[in-house]
């Protein structure tokens, strides 16, 4: 497999997920300003999913052109924990105005922000699977299945099931209130 | 023989019977509010509180297909109020201002992270030193440990999901002790415990206050309501999309993963799940003939957001759909015109005034409310002209700390931190819209409410009367 520039390799392949993302976010946040009610609602509703779908899924974009393009495994993990990693900075900005620095820092350890990480790293290691798979298919010698891909989707099923499946998710959150209460109020 | 008193010979036993028993009873209400509106024996009082259900969830306030019959009922035997607002729109210090008459900053439950002061009174606790047998049954959901809630005879309620409760199985904690629910669903095992201490036979009057689950997130409705309103279309307004429930930090307010239009019904379907049950305690009133002496008052504890200026989820902002509640109250033979809407602007820390005055006790000064007792006798009377709003940031939820000032005909919103003023006229954009405060017009009449917001904050404006002086008038 031939090895790409670092632009090539790297700032392409998050380029794919991040400008569409920004865009859509620019969208999906000003679409209430469209006068037009039926208009408002589809460009809403399409940049809205653009924008979760980027978040959540951005991952199967980036790894797999990274894979490609010959980036090694660390670029390409960072390639795809860019993502959430912007989206934690800016809920940190988002909220900064509301609460003081400490407690904005911590409102990114939010479960919402965590279980976009968890999908991020979960479907990095589906990603490794699949690009070994297809590599292997080309001719590559490699092997498919190894372990760190399953370490992350191991992470990705018990994110699943701490975030959404136990309780609805209220048990984490309240975790994480208590851990706020813990750290800033000494209740 | 005849064993009536009138017309009977009497026993000298008899006589002694009669006469220890008149003095037992002379004895008991001695404590007693001596007269409340002429008459003799003080009013039962039951208190019920929803959670988080606005105002226009009702027949009565015309929503275009919920059904509360019971609710309505109240409103056409009482008095609707229809501009009733809470001080603050939040689950914890809203309950704390219905039980205090006292504003978050003076209470001390400025969010649903900080604790209940022990220090508290509440009306219950005021009303039980008064002769009441007095109950409160059900959500507490104030932060730290259980209080030892003085002046209560009967405390049941429950801290599972950190005093959220949960609508099936949900244990309870009765007067310290766990037991688990007799009923399956909340808000009916909440209505049997209430059905309970109103049934015992006493001799004094009684204070029930009965605070419900319903109809707070995830709006899981009885078995039997679950197809009610499928084919009813909710109508949300122009500035929602089905993406605001996920969006903005919405998650944190329990919204599930599905179409909103069925998140909606389902909280529709538990405002009538909570209305039946209403409807058992009324109906219990009746049968056991205590609904001429029992004043009756139905609130919430904050409105709900369904998408408008692109919020979801319990109140917090200074907006109407946040700040205006539910309120009915019914008390027979205590009310001019049952039946009407009061217009007048009553909040949420003037509950606790009223009750006290209604049952011929004059609320005290700490109490910042201000008793709308004159509002329910006579139609006429004036109400307040300008009150003070306030949130205190509550994480994570990210709703800067603010203050506002709410007029009959506008409200001026401080942040603190980035955001800027915010100035609305209602009667002109009910809807709060568009921001006047940098338009030319809106300039100076900020300034003004800018200005009647501070002497609030100070409480250099009455904070009970909201009497403005002079050049202050918004």
């Amino acid at each position: 497999m031939n090895t790409s520039s670092l632009p090539a390799r790297f700032i392409v392949p998050l380029s794919f997920v991040l400008i569409p993302l920004v865009a859509s976010w620019l969208l999906y946040f000003n679409s209430w300003r469209i006068g037009h009610d039926v208009l408002h609602q589809w460009v809403a509703i399409i940049s809205g999913l653009f924008l979760i779908a980027g978040l959540c899924l951005g991952s199967i974009v980036i790894y797999p052109l990274a894979f490609f393009r010959g980036a090694r495994p660390v670029e390409r993990v960072i390639a795809c924990l860019a993502i959430p990693l912007i989206y934690c900075v800016y809920e940190i900005c988002a909220v900064s105005g509301s609460f003081p620095p400490a407690e904005s820092l911590y409102y990114g350890l939010n479960p919402t922000v965590w279980m976009v990480f968890v999908l991020t790293v979960g479907l990095m290691g589906v990603c490794e699977w699949v690009c070994r798979g297809v590599s292997r298919l080309r001719g590559a010698g490699l092997r498919v299945f190894t372990w760190f891909p399953l370490i992350a989707v191991a992470v990705l099923l018990l994110g699943v099931y701490f975030s959404l499946i136990w309780g609805n998710g209220a048990p984490l959150f309240y975790l994480y209130v208590d851990g706020y209460l813990a750290l800033f109020s000494g209740v | 023989m005849q064993d009536s008193l009138l017309g009977a010979p009497l026993s000298r036993r008899k006589a002694i019977q009669i006469g220890v028993t008149a003095g037992a009873a002379l004895f008991l209400r001695s404590g007693l509010p001596k007269l409340a509106y002429g008459r003799q024996r003080p009013p039962n009082i039951l208190f019920i509180l929803s959670d988080n259900q606005r105002w226009d969830f009702m027949g009565c306030a015309g929503h275009p297909f919920v059904r509360t019959p019971n609710m309505d009922r109240l409103a056409s035997e009482g008095v609707l109020f229809s501009n009733a607002f809470v001080t603050t729109s939040l689950c914890s210090p809203s309950r704390a201002s219905f039980l205090t008459g006292q504003y978050a900053h003076t209470h001390g439950v400025k969010n649903n992270t900080t604790p209940w002061n022990d220090g508290n009174i509440t009306f219950l606790e005021r009303l039980k030193a008064n002769g009441y047998d007095t109950a409160f049954i059900g959500k507490w959901h104030m932060p730290g440990s259980l209080p030892d809630l003085r002046g209560v005879d009967l405390f049941v309620t429950f801290t599972i999901e950190k005093g959220q409760g949960r609508y099936f199985d949900c244990p309870l904690i009765v007067n310290g002790t766990e037991r688990p629910s007799r009923k399956p669903y909340l808000t009916e095992e909440l209505t049997d415990t209430a059905l309970d201490f109103i049934t015992k036979s006493r001799e004094r009057p009684f204070c029930l206050y009965l605070s419900h689950k319903a109809v707070h997130h995830p709006w899981i409705p009885p078995s039997d309501l679950t197809g009610l309103y499928a084919n009813e279309r909710p109508r949300f307004p122009r500035e929602f999309d089905p993406l605001v429930l996920l969006t903005r930090g919405h998650l944190f307010e329990g919204f599930n993963i599905g179409p909103p239009e069925e998140l909606y019904r389902n909280y529709a379907r538990v405002v009538t799940a909570l209305d039946s049950q209403i409807g058992r305690v009324l109906d219990k009133l009746d049968e056991l003939g205590l609904s001429e002496d029992t004043i009756v008052i139905f609130a919430s504890d904050n409105g709900f957001f369904w998408g408008e200026h692109q919020l979801a989820g319990t109140g917090r902002w200074a907006y109407e759909e946040s700040i205006r509640i539910p309120l009915i109250v019914r008390a027979p033979g205590r009310i001019q015109d049952p039946g009407r809407k009061a217009s007048q602007m009553i909040l949420n820390v003037d509950v606790a005034p009223t009750i006290l005055e209604m049952v011929g006790l004059t609320p005290p000064e700490s109490m910042e409310g201000k008793s709308f007792a004159t509002i329910l006798q006579s139609t006429n009377a004036p109400g307040r002209e300008a009150w003070l709003y306030e949130y205190f940031s509550d994480f994570p939820y990210r709703v800067p700390t603010l203050h506002a000032v709410r007029t009959e005909t506008h409200v001026y919103i401080e942040y603190e931190g980035r955001r800027k003023p915010e100035l609305f006229d209602i009667a002109s954009d009910p809807r709060q819209m568009k921001n006047l405060s940098e338009t030319p017009e809106g300039k100076s009449l900020a300034s003004m409410l800018k200005k009647l917001l501070e002497d609030l904050r100070r409480g250099e404006v009455s904070g009970s009367t909201g009497r403005l002086r002079g050049e202050n008038r918004g």
